[in-house]
């Protein structure tokens, strides 16, 4: 299977980590991943709210660049450029006079974008396009009497564009048990960490960390796992 | 003799270096980098109601569905902090209220978590909504112009502007820079301890292609916004849950 891989700005920074167990596992599944060429940065939160247009338009040089390599998914890691990359996807079909002077703004770049790529996050590859049986085949250790709790954090599951539960999703649970371990009950799991202002409202991202911690630790988790970068 | 010229030495590196300092702080800080401030100049309400205006962006049409039920309000995790939670939000749009919407803090502590648009009842799609709002404010005063998340948003984007890809160094230093040059100093053993794990490149990653991504922003600001005109009213859909 192979797939276009689009890492994002966090993953060769802080959350270089994620980068590197992500090819990993991506190569010990059969799974070939091919980095975007001169990908840029997605907009996140960030562009959209300063101007859609160019929100609309930087995620949309991505998707160009993507939809060159015909008939492949786009896999992202990073839970923020999967929502932001598919968002800009679902606008642009939604709206089409955006879309009109998308297409003038990505001209400029000599783009043209014309809503054939499908972003997909990584989980959502290995859930269903490797399939759980196939991890579980492939486990050399098994994580035996670990309690681990899932955390997808929000961007994942919302908005919903079809990938599990908007609030209590399992995926990433059936994950941590086809490796053996136990994944404890979390009712926070898709629950906002606070990431995107955790510069400018510092004490209210902690307050929702904290939260976060609470819950897990009240259930009984020795660890927390999370797919979002942001979160991390 | 030479204790004087010491003392004279050390004071004038102490000068230059706080000279320095507060220059780059100004340069900087006072936004001469801000890449966006073109927006600043698009000012002004566009004819015919706020609830069209809003309605004219991506999403704010579904503003008119709302029953003000409250759900939006409870789920959200930043409302407590919000000078006006969602729901009074909302009433205040089709109230008109313009000048309060646009001059607070509300749509800025929205953290995107998209729960008040997955929970409401009537499909109305809050976040976008939120989104809307803080482009609106954006044209109209600057959005707060030294605010800490508008400070942070535009950082981001002009460190995005600038190479095509976002760095910590870029952003944190930046934002810092630009809100409370002291609280960087109390980075730094993060800073470090980061940089021992490999985990704070130093040297940012570039688009090569920066030159058609330029084009391509200076095209944006170019075009008009048409579609912030006032449009006919979508019609409004319940969805099923």
């Amino acid at each position: 299977m192979k797939y276009s891989y689009f890492p994002g700005c966090s993953l060769e920074a802080t959350a270089q980590s994620y980068e590197v167990s992500t090819k990993a596992v991506c190569k010990a599944l059969d799974v070939e991943l091919e980095e975007l060429e001169d990908w840029n940065c997605c907009g996140a939160t960030a562009f959209y709210s300063i101007d859609e247009l160019l929100a609309l338009s930087l995620a949309g040089r991505n998707l160009a660049l993507a939809e060159k390599k015909e008939g492949r998914d786009l896999v992202v890691s990073c839970s923020g450029c999967y929502i932001t990359l598919e968002k800009a996807n679902a606008t642009l079909r939604a709206y089409p006079p955006l879309k009109a002077q998308a297409d003038e703004v990505l001209a400029e770049a000599g783009l043209e974008y014309h809503g054939g790529v499908k972003t997909r996050h990584l989980l959502e590859v290995l859930i269903n396009d490797v399939g759980l049986e196939a991890i579980k085949a492939n486990v050399k250790k098994e994580l035996r009497g670990l309690r681990v709790a899932p955390y997808y954090g929000c961007q994942i599951v919302r908005p919903r564009l079809g990938f599990d539960h908007p609030e209590l999703p399992q995926s990433l649970d059936h994950l941590i048990e086809s490796l053996g371990a136990d994944a404890t009950p979390f009712p926070l799991k898709s629950r906002c960490c606070g990431g995107p202002l955790i510069l400018s409202q510092e004490k209210l991202a902690l307050d929702l960390i904290h939260e976060l911690f609470r819950s897990a630790d009240a259930n009984g988790a020795q660890c927390l796992v999370t797919v979002c970068p942001c979160a991390r | 003799m030479e204790t004087i010229t010491l003392t004279i030495k050390y004071v004038a590196y102490l000068i230059i270096m706080l000279g320095v300092f507060v220059g780059v702080w100004i340069v900087v800080g006072r936004g001469l980098f801000d890449t966006m401030r073109w927006l600043l100049r698009q000012g002004g309400a566009t004819p015919g109601s706020l609830t069209d205006e809003v309605a004219a962006h991506p999403g704010g049409e579904t503003l008119r569905a709302c029953i003000q039920c409250g759900t939006c309000t409870g789920s959200c995790p930043a409302a407590n902090e919000m000078q006006f939670p969602p729901r009074t939000i909302n009433a205040m749009v089709k109230a008109g209220m313009r000048d309060e919407i646009l001059s607070s803090n509300s749509m800025w502590l929205c953290l995107s978590c998209y729960l008040c648009t997955e929970r409401c009842p009537r499909g109305v799609k809050v976040t976008d909504i939120m989104y809307a709002l803080k482009r609106m404010a954006i044209r109209y005063n600057g959005g707060n112009y030294w605010a800490s998340t508008t400070v942070q948003e535009r950082t981001f984007v002009d460190c995005v502007n600038l190479t095509g890809r976002l760095t910590e160094m870029g952003l944190t230093g930046g934002y810092f820079w630009r809100t409370n040059p002291l609280k960087a100093l109390t980075m730094i053993p993060l800073g470090l301890k980061l940089l021992s794990h490999h985990r704070l490149p130093l040297i940012p990653s570039r688009v090569k292609g920066m030159r058609e991504l330029r084009a391509m922003i200076k095209k944006a600001q170019t075009l008009e916004r048409e579609h912030l005109a006032p449009q006919e009213p979508a019609p409004v859909t319940t969805p099923t849950v």
